[in-house]
């Protein structure tokens, strides 16, 4: 079985590779103007936190000598000539989808607005109006926390433009507003100084900051491009 | 908070940062992503990456377009 790491340009120059999962040595292999990162192993990879950060190692190892799109975890297949039948398919998407993130890193945003109060706990003989009030009270809280989120990502987001290529669509997830901006690697640190300079005068909701990550929010979609030929 | 809990609580939102792009964001070369997920006790961790896992198949499941 292939497991793949990332794509990147076949004219990179030779690369330091550090171990894959399972400690597999890392291969690559061209197809025209793209070449797979990947390496060869005889059983499914499971989803632990030790392959998670064994997969971002190694990408991250290339990410700091050549522009790449990093794979989704869990991306194999069969064998090479079943990956570069990809390559092959997907030539003009992932040309695309390098040139778009060349020269680039993410930084991760991510704003959580202070945890709910601990609300009370509403008697079991309750009314139902009571209880419907209490959820009421509830869901205003929530959606006060969200808008207070959005509203200071917005203000982040003025002081963040000037120094990024692109920002991804802002999401709630686990809690946390969260978002990505791609932003050139020499430009990473000043983006996210001054990211710190604004959580420093923030007491709530909190801000974090993280990276640098491979561009893994600017990847091409290829859902959209599975008739592409060369 | 003291140092040692600072320190977990930054390693546990790193992780969460992580589990979010490697299993919903990169490209996906072979539309389908294949996961199995350890045979062990599902501590935290785990149970976030499974889940995670989940909810971003199912996203996907939703939006993908009929066939």
């Amino acid at each position: 079985m292939i497991y793949v790491y990332a794509v990147i340009e076949a004219t990179a120059s030779p690369l330091d590779l550090s171990p894959g999962l399972e400690d597999q040595p890392v291969r690559i292999s061209s197809e025209s103007e793209l070449a797979a990162v990947y390496s060869v192993h005889d059983r499914p990879i499971a989803a632990t936190a030790e392959h998670l950060w064994r997969h971002e190692g190694v990408v991250e190892t290339i990410m700091r000598q050549t522009t790449l799109i990093p794979a989704r975890f869990g991306t194999t297949f069969a064998d090479v000539e079943k990956l570069c039948d990809k390559l092959r398919l997907h030539r003009s998407k992932l040309v695309e989808g390098l040139n778009r993130v060349r020269g680039c890193v993410e930084i991760g945003i991510r704003i959580a607005p202070p945890p709910p109060a601990a609300a009370g706990r509403i008697a079991d003989d309750a009314s139902g109006r009571a209880y419907m009030l209490a959820r009421l009270a509830e869901e205003r809280a929530r959606r006060g926390r969200e808008e207070s989120a959005t509203g200071m990502l917005a203000e982040l987001h003025e002081l963040l433009r000037p120094l990024s290529r692109e920002r991804s669509e802002p999401t709630m997830t686990h809690g946390a507003l969260r978002t990505a901006y791609l932003v050139e690697r020499d430009g990473a640190p000043a983006l996210a100084a001054r990211v710190v300079d604004f959580a420093n005068k923030t007491a709530d909701p909190k801000i974090l900051c993280t990276g640098p990550w491979p561009a893994y929010h600017f990847v091409p979609d290829l859902s959209e491009a599975k008739h592409e030929r060369s | 908070m003291n140092g040692v809990e600072e320190k977990s609580a930054h390693e546990h939102v790193t992780l969460l940062e992580l589990i979010d792009r490697l299993l919903d964001k990169g490209v996906v070369l072979s539309g389908e992503i294949t996961l199995s997920v350890a045979d062990v006790d599902l501590i935290d961790l785990g149970l976030r990456v499974l889940l995670t896992s989940t909810e971003a198949r199912e996203r996907r499941r939703l939006t993908a377009p009929p066939s």
